[in-house]
């Protein structure tokens, strides 16, 4: 027998083994590119082709970003874990469909936003602060924001005008997103008030399936809502982080405008399901602890209702994720899981 | 291979992972006998005493002995008596090593074939102290690997009220105690009952996992109000006695306590066996039923092995390493907390219930990388910590941060590193933290 080709290491000697299981780094961030296949699709069909190009940018920017950090830092090479395909993305998911002034898609004019976005994600807020897993905040949830303010006026605002181009069924769409209605009609309503007259001729129906305005990843909720099971049901994402996150949203906009309407409105509209699903969920940034993760989903609820319905800002997802996510690493120092069978330390008298 | 059918229900604790039982190579294997080897290489440490203290051996080389003789005593309160298990002449004292790769003592006789036996008288009706005398006096430790001696065991300071059988083989690959249950079934209940005697308790608690279905049925026409079989999830580490006595009786253990400071004592289903053999046979704890398994083996079995038997001479008797597989791991336990070997230089033992031959596909080699803070780790742990934060502080060296999220709690099952995508090494984390803070004297 050959004895040089014993393995001696510590115990385990077992491990969790096959894809379903989610055994490796690999794999898990593999399975979350498969979730946001349906909402890939649901961009393409409602947005077209362009939107894929965007998205494929971003993936490109951020997979060379990391290369390049890689390279520059003599690293060994990162990229092979899929996480910077995961962070490109969601991030794409978030950007705007660019047009022209006559309203064509033209992805290609407004190229830098995706890149510059894929690379401020994965260098700034990834690699630098130690890759994979230490991020401070989520990657894409940053990165976003940081082109919303440097781009905002040119890049991101042409989107909600002209976003019916692939299986329009609704002629004309105003001026606004559902959500933009939504939060103009509330600042003018009474408790109570219903506020479906203000997103016509958006239904609510519409806005579950994705045919409404919006970033072109977020506005399918059907196709996020698959993703967000398959994830669940493999346990890649922690479930009570979207649903308190979702619910304790609806509930406060509810208690807020007195109207189900609006709370069913608010829940499918904007990036709410997206960010609850892919974003609020990432690893790194949320919190450790079972009772940190319930004050963080709560938070988020909570400081996205307050954006929404009480600045000037329609859409609060990506503040209040980064927001909480720089709380986290204050919450894992704090609250520590009490052991199995626990007693309190006796104090000497 | 069919799968068997699992027993429906059955109870459960809080977190655990849930390995591939891998039973199957050996688990219709009855057991069988294994002849005596030529020579055996007896190691003095067999209990939970530790390598480091001394023990005190009572033969010399040249001296004949036989079967059954004490050739090491006790010597301090957490060790036991060993026994030769041939007849014939000592040789001298070697030092080989132990499973972790320690060299230690090993009293080398070689075996005359005569087969002389020095039998115990048999008690027919014992009472309690006489039933702990002989414990002690075979040298009867807890067979699950720990190697805790049963004497003391039995005599627990506090007052228990109930006696659990740890039948539930949560590591995978084993099947000696599934074995045992349904190949020596009345022994086995004779001993548990030996057991409860020597305890003074009335009810007794078998807790079996719901993947031993025949072992189960075996048991069952024993079952009365005082004998109760208690089904329990297939989980690891259900065989946990803190888990174990949560999921069968509901009572959790203090944190730093024992089972004995709930009014439980658990015990493992061969402890039994050895118990009922040294009282009603008279024979002292000198052979075990081991399991040889894994997907290298040629023929895997469950057989009663001498102490001392070179495992190499093991391999040999189950048809040696199968043709066409490499091994490359060789375990001692269970897959989840044994230890991998560096040869086959150790022997068998009482604290050896298993060898695994583990081939490529059974085992993993992947490096460990960075952690990406899933929190699988914390969701899995079976004691409610956080392996993730406490790798985090030893990385960085805080010991102090590590003391404060509980890992002196920690009772090192595997289940953290088991599910870890990034595959780190977060045992042996928790192991340098323990070390860390005793050494330190935080």
């Amino acid at each position: 027998m050959e004895r040089q080709n014993l393995i001696v290491s510590p115990s385990p000697h077992f491990t969790n083994k096959g894809f379903f299981r989610a055994h490796t780094t690999q794999s898990i961030m593999m399975h979350v590119c498969i979730a946001l296949i349906p909402a890939l699709i649901a961009s393409v069909l409602f947005f077209g082709p362009s939107s894929l190009v965007i998205v494929l940018l971003c993936v490109a920017a951020c997979i060379v970003g990391e290369l390049l950090f890689n390279l520059a830092a003599k690293q060994k090479l990162t990229i092979n874990d899929f996480s910077a395909v995961v962070t490109g993305l969601i991030l794409g998911l978030n950007l705007p469909i660019f047009v022209n002034e006559a309203g064509d898609p033209t992805p290609f004019a407004h190229w830098y936003i995706p890149v510059v976005g894929g690379l401020f994600a994965i260098i700034v807020v990834k690699m630098i602060f130690g890759g994979i897993g230490k991020n401070f905040a989520n990657p894409a949830a940053t990165a976003r924001l940081f082109v919303f303010f440097a781009f905002g006026a040119a890049a991101l605002y042409p989107i909600y005008h002209n976003t019916f181009e692939y299986f329009q069924t609704i002629s004309v769409l105003g001026g606004a997103t559902p959500l933009q209605a939504v939060s103009e009609w509330f600042a003018g309503s009474s408790w109570g008030d219903d506020p479906m007259s203000s997103i016509a001729p958006v239904a609510l129906w519409d806005m579950f399936i994705g045919r409404t305005g919006g970033v072109i990843g977020e506005t399918s909720v059907l196709a996020l809502l698959i993703g967000g099971v398959y994830l669940g049901v493999l346990r890649i994402i922690d479930w009570r982080i979207p649903v308190i996150y979702m619910g304790g949203t609806f509930l406060l906009i509810l208690l807020l405008t007195g109207s189900l309407n609006a709370g069913v409105i608010h829940l499918l509209g904007g990036g709410l399901v997206f960010g609850a699903i892919f974003m609020a969920t990432d690893y790194a940034s949320s919190p450790k602890s079972d009772l940190g993760i319930y004050i963080y989903a709560a938070g988020l609820a909570l400081i996205t209702v307050l954006i929404r319905l009480f600045t000037a800002l329609p859409e609060g997802v990506s503040f209040a994720i980064v927001l909480m996510n720089l709380v986290n690493p204050l919450m894992d120092k704090y609250f520590i899981h009490k052991p199995f069978g626990y007693v309190k330390p006796v104090k000497p008298a | 291979m069919a799968k068997k059918k699992y027993l429906s229900g059955g109870k459960s604790f809080p977190g655990g992972a849930y390995p591939n039982a891998s039973k199957y190579y050996s688990e219709d294997e009855e057991i069988s006998l294994m002849p005596a080897p030529k020579t055996v290489y007896i190691p003095v440490v067999q209990d939970s005493g530790g390598v480091w203290a001394k023990r005190e051996i009572v033969v010399q080389a040249g001296q004949a002995v036989k079967k059954g003789q004490v050739i090491a005593t006790i010597t301090n309160w957490n060790t036991a008596n060993v026994h030769s298990s041939v007849s014939g002449i000592v040789k001298g004292i070697e030092k080989r090593s132990n499973p972790n790769g320690i060299k230690i003592d090993h009293i080398v006789i070689e075996n005359d074939g005569k087969e002389d036996e020095v039998l115990l008288p048999i008690l027919n009706d014992p009472s309690a102290d006489e039933i702990i005398e002989r414990v002690k006096e075979a040298g009867v430790v807890g067979l699950g690997g720990a190697g805790f001696p049963t004497h003391v065991k039995l005599k627990p300071p506090s007052p228990v009220d109930s006696l659990l059988i740890n039948a539930a083989e949560c590591e995978p690959y084993i099947t000696c105690d599934d074995r045992i249950m349904q190949d020596l079934t009345e022994k086995f209940v004779e001993g548990v009952k030996l057991m409860a005697k020597a305890l003074g308790v009335e009810k007794i608690y078998i807790g079996i996992e719901v993947n031993k279905p025949d072992a189960y049925h075996a048991l069952k026409k024993y079952e009365t109000e005082n004998f109760i079989l208690v089904k329990l999830k297939k989980k690891y580490p259900q065989g946990a006695e803190k888990q174990l006595l949560y999921a069968s009786l509901r009572r959790k253990v203090p944190v730093g306590k024992f089972p004995g400071d709930v009014g439980a004592i658990i015990t493992n289903v061969h402890t039994a066996l050895s118990v009922y053999l040294a009282v009603k046979e008279g024979k002292a704890s000198y052979e075990r039923v081991t399991t040889i398994t894994g997907g290298g083996v040629t023929r895997p079995a469950n057989i009663w092995i001498r102490n001392g038997t070179p495992l190499e001479e093991v391999l040999a008797h189950c048809g040696g390493i199968k043709e066409g597989e490499q091994v490359v791991k060789i375990i001692a336990g269970g897959p989840m907390m044994g230890s991998a070997m560096i040869d086959l230089e150790p022997v068998a033992s009482k604290l050896v219930s298993n060898v695994i031959f583990m081939t490529p596909a059974e085992t993993f080699t992947d490096k460990p990388t960075q952690c990406i803070s899933c929190r699988k780790c914390i969701s899995i742990c079976p004691m409610i910590l956080m392996p993730v934060m406490i790798d985090d502080c030893v990385e960085f060296e805080d010991y102090a941060g590590a003391k404060a999220y509980h890992v002196n709690a920690c009772i090192e099952c595997g289940c953290c590193a088991y599910i870890c995508p990034a595959k780190r090494a977060l045992i042996t984390s928790m192991r340098i933290a323990k070390d860390k803070i005793w050494e330190l004297g935080l």
